[in-house]
């Protein structure tokens, strides 16, 4: 910066005269309200999180469960019937998992994600 | 009375540590001095209040001290300091480090201002004089013994400081206290480079005439 627009005596000189500070009675108000922001930012990144555990117990728990104690067992070795499908469809559904519509539960038993085991792909669903 | 506010923005054209592996470690993890500011801002972004509190205590009193003498009372003036603390909180998603963050800081200290010296209908926009006006105090130096440092040369700043039109005294300030370039006043106050360097000439010169009377 050119000598012109800046002169270090005067800016010396005006640093010792300039010696006042924000009254501390501002702080608290800001920083207050610094820390509610701070705290809503990491609310809102960790509420996916916070959401997604529950659902995902619910949803072991809800596979677990013998869906219909009048049901069969499908053999091992089979695949799983249309009516099987058709109720485990329904419970996913029950579940209203945010993003799990009718068509993301058929593309799940069609891939056998859910209701069978990945190392045994005919493995019957207990219902 | 509404008034509106256009956002604190630069341009960003490189983005400053945007994405720096530090950008969102929590500012306790490592010596708050040691970080810079816009890493803090970036800090705070991420949800670490401590990166805020560290930001307030490096330009509270500067911040402070530029708003009270551009205000026109101290009640006025920490009514501003307020809102542009809150202002820096409540939009620090929209915060991109592409200035330094003591630019964007004083940005928004000087559009508040504004605004509050407009509603009031205190804005002198009086464009600036002549070079020639000036010619003959121009190369006036405050001699050395001037600087002696005592307490009526001070005040007898302060006063010339006050005494300046408002943007020249704009101008002075955010160099003398938030320590910004000519170019970082020019992006802070949205105007022209070259209209900056004339207000801090024209300040300088005032300030060194007023000194001088004193002799």
């Amino acid at each position: 910066m050119s000598s012109e627009q800046t002169d270090p005596n005067v800016t010396r000189l005006y640093h010792l005269a300039a010696r006042e500070q924000a009254p501390a009675a501002l702080d608290a108000p800001i920083l207050q309200a610094a820390e509610r922001h701070a705290r809503r930012r990491r609310l809102r990144t960790r509420l996916p999180w916070i959401a997604a555990a529950p659902l995902a117990a619910l949803l072991i728990a809800r596979l677990d469960r013998p869906v219909d104690s009048g049901s069969t067992t499908i053999a091992s070795g089979s695949v799983a019937s249309p009516r099987a499908q058709d109720q485990v469809r329904h419970y996913l559904l029950d579940l209203r998992i945010a993003g799990t519509d009718r068509s993301t539960v058929s593309a799940c038993l069609r891939s056998r994600e859910v209701c069978t085991r990945p190392s045994a792909a005919d493995m019957p669903i207990e219902l | 009375m509404t008034m509106t506010r256009a956002a604190t923005t630069f341009p960003c054209d490189a983005p400053f540590g945007g994405t720096d592996r530090m950008a969102h470690a929590p500012v306790s993890a490592h010596c708050p001095h040691t970080v810079g500011d816009e890493q803090l801002m970036l800090q705070y972004q991420g949800g670490d209040p401590v990166a805020f509190q560290a930001l307030y205590q490096r330009f509270r009193d500067p911040l402070f001290r530029f708003i009270v003498r551009m205000a026109t009372s101290k009640a006025e003036a920490e009514e501003i300091f307020q809102e542009v603390w809150l202002a820096v909180v409540r939009g620090k998603e929209r915060y991109r480090p592409c200035a330094r963050f003591v630019t964007y800081l004083f940005a928004i200290a000087h559009r508040r201002t504004l605004d509050r010296l407009r509603a009031h209908g205190r804005v002198d926009e009086q464009p600036l004089p002549d070079d020639d006006e000036y010619a003959i105090v121009d190369d006036v130096r405050v001699p050395p013994d001037l600087i002696a440092h005592t307490a009526q040369n001070a005040q007898a700043l302060a006063a010339a400081i006050a005494a300046l039109p408002m943007q020249q005294r704009n101008a002075l300030l955010m160099q003398i206290e938030g320590g910004l370039s000519v170019e970082e006043i020019a992006q802070a106050t949205q105007a022209n480079r070259e209209t900056v360097k004339s207000r801090l000439r024209y300040a300088m010169r005032h300030l060194r005439a007023a000194l001088e009377n004193r002799l």
